[in-house]
């Protein structure tokens, strides 16, 4: 099958001259429809920038972003809003993602009328109380403000907030690092029924391997911004090529 | 295995939300006890009173909680009773914070080394404030040049290590830890880890420690409270909770721990 996104050679650089920091460098890598890739690697290696330039909220320095066929690397205006919505992103901070000032479910239904899905606001409303269903959260809970929920629900919010505009990729920060086990289980298990019905790929960054292990069909292993290991899940974690990936395999905590 | 000598007590607390139809009970007759130099694990469900427990102690909850009775005992005063300026002395004096979400505990307009800089001066007065600055980003393995970055230009994990430093700055007697490490890689988790254990062994802090993560539990905790729905289901000394769990939502909670190397 064609793949969905083809990264190549993709730079994002902050800032200029001496204070410049080369935070993803020269990474290429390619996602199918209904595939879960996995990300990993130190914290600070350039993770986060590489799911924000891959959504567009960063903007790469150089290298090409191929989804569709299209290079979306430079998209602008209309189309960068259509590729808005079939790229979503669950960011890293469920906090600092949501409006303080605005009710949780108001803000969904806000993006839903902004790209004309739902015939009118009562329909809106209706895909809200189901996208809070579909993530454990009550129904009437989305009529409440970002601070009134625990740090797992806003995790949850945000991940209802993605699905929103029924995506076709997303790229998922950590997300589900603020769920009890239990919770977390049935998440995946939602991320997997759409994988496997919608064909709903994902760009999956997590620090917790067995996570990975478990849901990812292959898996990237960053260091310093670049790329170190790429391969099957299985054969990564099982037969681990790159230092830092066995460094890394051996300090997870065991239990 | 309790350790004769408590730090912290937590009596029979709640703490609710709304009134009427709305009303949350988050934290629903509460109880529980640190030892001095112990590390005690708060686990459970999301949404289950956890955060709002750990806040609770020095009355850091948000301004709609309400205290509904209980006590919390903190080397034997009741921090509940304690005025504003009192609990202000305590926090980040003998009880520091480690937030669930790192980028709310930083001011976006000032330096990381700028804010690191205010903790210190707080509780250290007018020591080698630089040289202490570099200290303890070195300690939490961050370079010493992230000093000069706002928090907006840190990762994650990044960020997490800063307000791990800025809490160790005080040299608290309880750390009280909710999800420290959730944005760092095992190996800087690990690192961290040996930084605490380290901490209650020489100088007998004690840690609350609030986490998903089991793997940290059985590493760290001498005990574990499992929380579900504001209420605490089943405490003990953490080998006995994990490995021969009694309530259904603890054997629950087990049985859903995701393994590296599938059986
Ligand atoms: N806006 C920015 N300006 C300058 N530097 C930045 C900015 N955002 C990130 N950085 C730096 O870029 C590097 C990569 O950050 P990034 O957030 O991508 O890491 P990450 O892999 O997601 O880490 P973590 O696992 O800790 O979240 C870090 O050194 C960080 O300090
Ligand atoms: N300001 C608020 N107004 C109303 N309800 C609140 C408020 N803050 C928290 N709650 C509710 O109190 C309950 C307990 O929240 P708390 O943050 O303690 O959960 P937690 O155990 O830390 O969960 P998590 O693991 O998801 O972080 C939750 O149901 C939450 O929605
Ligand atoms: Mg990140
Ligand atoms: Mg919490």
């Amino acid at each position: 099958m064609d793949d969905l996104l083809t990264v190549e050679k993709l730079n994002v650089i902050y800032g200029d001259g001496k204070e410049s920091v080369h935070a993803v460098k020269d990474v290429s890598f390619h996602i199918k429809p209904g595939e879960i890739f996995g990300l990993v690697g130190e914290s600070g290696c350039g993770k986060s920038s590489l799911g924000k330039a891959i959504v567009r909220l960063t903007d790469p320095t150089s290298g090409t972003i191929d989804f569709k066929g299209v290079d979306v690397a430079s998209l602008k205006g209309r189309e960068l809003k259509t590729y808005r919505q079939e790229a979503q992103m669950v960011f890293q901070d469920p906090y600092g993602s949501l409006n303080p000032r605005m009710k949780v479910g108001n803000a969904i239904v806000d993006v839903l009328q902004v790209h004309g899905i739902g015939a009118n606001t009562a329909v809106r409303r209706a895909r809200v109380a189901e996208l809070f269903e579909a993530v454990g959260l009550d129904p009437e809970w989305a009529w409440r403000y970002p601070h009134e929920f625990s740090g797992g629900q806003r995790q949850r919010v945000c991940i209802a907030r993605a699905l929103a505009l029924d995506p076709d990729l997303m790229v998922a920060d950590e997300p589900v690092s603020a769920l009890d086990v239990s919770v977390q289980a049935e998440i995946l298990e939602l991320l997997e029924e759409l994988r496997v019905s919608r064909g709903l790929a994902f760009l999956f960054v997590s620090h917790d391997l067995a996570v990975v292990r478990n849901v990812c069909d292959r898996v990237a292993v960053m260091y310093n911004g670049e790329i170190v290991e790429m391969g099957a899940v299985a054969d990564v974690i099982d037969h681990p090529q790159h230092e830092y990936t066995r460094t890394l395999l051996a300090a997870v905590p065991s239990f | 295995m309790t350790k004769p000598d408590p730090i912290l007590e937590v009596k029979d607390l709640s703490v609710h939300f709304g009134r009427g139809a709305d009303l949350v009970k988050a934290v629903d007759h509460v109880s529980f006890t640190v030892a001095r130099g112990e590390t005690v694990a708060l686990v459970g469900e999301s949404g289950s009173g956890k955060s709002i427990s750990a806040l609770s102690l020095t009355r850091l909850t948000p301004r709609a909680a309400r205290y509904a009775g209980g006590q919390v005992l903190f080397n034997g005063e009741n921090m509940l009773e304690k005025s504003d300026r009192e609990l202000r002395e305590i926090r980040g004096g003998q009880i520091a914070y480690i937030f669930q979400e790192p980028m709310v505990s930083f001011n976006p307009v000032f330096t990381i080394g700028w804010q690191i800089e205010e903790a210190i001066k707080l509780h250290r007065g007018n020591a080698d404030r630089a040289a202490e600055i570099r200290r303890l980003l070195d300690l939490v393995h961050l370079p010493a040049r992230l000093a000069g970055a706002y928090p907006h230009q840190m990762s994650g994990g990044q960020l997490q290590r800063c307000m791990i430093a800025m809490a160790l700055a005080c040299s608290p007697e309880l750390l009280v830890a909710d999800e420290p490490t959730t944005a760092l890689d095992v190996t800087v988790q690990r690192e961290i880890l040996n930084l605490l254990a380290e901490l209650s062994a020489k100088v007998n802090l004690s840690v609350l420690m609030i986490t998903h993560n089991f793997g940290i539990v059985a590493d760290l905790a001498d005990r574990v409270y499992v929380m579900k729905k504001g209420e605490v289901v089943e405490e003990g000394a953490t080998k006995g909770v994990l490995y021969d769990p009694r309530h259904e939502y603890t054997k629950q909670l087990m049985a859903a721990v995701p393994r590296l190397r599938p059986a």
